[in-house]
């Protein structure tokens, strides 16, 4: 049945917002995380989607195909390879011999509006997969 | 034109509209999965098309004998493969996405309305139905 198609490609947006999400609360949780001095500072991640063609029964695909109906899919998370923020701090324990320590390339305004998209996104594929429950339940009122 | 109760040409058109409804949904719901994604243009599935497509094709035009008589033409709609095509003119993202939030929620909101119309219009006829084989009792 079709509309169980459109309930399984918003399965796939809910899907790939919440681990966007997930993403941008760990970038936003280590906004402060220092590594000692030498080594690799924590840099923030992204993720990237791509669309995809939804798994189908043999009965809905040639119906699928010809809609051109696609889900989406976090295709996979990127590491921002933008320059750490250096502060000088010499009394912190991470700090080089030079007295700067190297913050994380996170800012939390960016991250905290990429988290308000994520969440609008997310309310709109539920708000879809809802009607489609609806308009399913609709169906089995026609013989009522 | 098909006469009878459970298969004429008012039950197909619904039906087939019932049908046409759903793959709206399956769209919409396509385009709010990628809203998100780089590239994606938002699509959509035509009525339009399909509404010329039978008023061209009338399956059985009534007969005109005088000049002044008109065929009459019933606009149902078919089950034909849906068109379904890329919207133009909506505001592209840096990313080369096109997808409008407000509007693919509009049209979510218009496929139920649609829907819920098309459900209660076929009950009644079920209704009808239902009175003649009760002997004009509702029921």
């Amino acid at each position: 049945m079709s509309l169980m198609t459109a309930i399984e490609v918003s399965a796939s947006g809910l899907s790939a917002q919440r681990k966007r999400l997930e993403v941008l609360v760990s970038n936003l949780v280590n906004a402060n995380t220092t590594q000692p001095a030498g080594t690799e500072p924590f840099r923030r991640k992204d993720v990237l989607f791509a669309a995809t063609t939804p798994e189908a029964s043999f009965g809905t695909a040639l119906d699928d195909a010809m809609l051109n109906v696609r889900g989406v899919e976090i295709s996979g998370v990127v590491i921002d390879k933008s320059e750490p923020i250096r502060r000088y701090e010499p009394g912190h324990p991470h700090a080089d011999k030079d007295g700067y320590v190297l913050y994380p390339n996170v800012n939390p305004m960016e991250e905290m509006v990429n988290m308000l998209s994520a969440t609008r996104s997310y309310e709109a594929n539920l708000q879809a997969a809802n009607t489609a429950k609806e308009m399913a339940v609709k169906t089995l009122e026609i013989i009522r | 034109m098909k006469v009878g109760f459970l298969n004429d040409d008012t039950m197909q058109g619904m039906g087939n509209y019932l049908g046409r409804l759903s793959q709206r949904q399956q769209v919409v719901a396509s385009n709010l999965a990628n809203i998100d994604t780089p590239g994606y243009r938002t699509q959509e599935v035509s009525f339009h098309a399909t509404m010329q497509e039978l008023l061209t094709d009338s399956p059985a035009p009534m007969r005109t004998t005088r000049p002044e008589h008109q065929a009459m033409t019933t606009v149902l709609f078919g089950a034909s493969a849906p068109p379904v095509f890329e919207v133009n003119g909506l505001t592209q993202r840096p990313d080369g996405n096109n997808v409008d939030l407000d509007r693919e929620m509009l049209k979510l909101g218009e496929t139920s309305f649609g829907y819920s119309m098309i459900v209660q219009l076929l009950r009644v006829k079920f209704r009808t139905l239902a009175s003649s084989i009760n002997e004009g009792r509702m029921g």
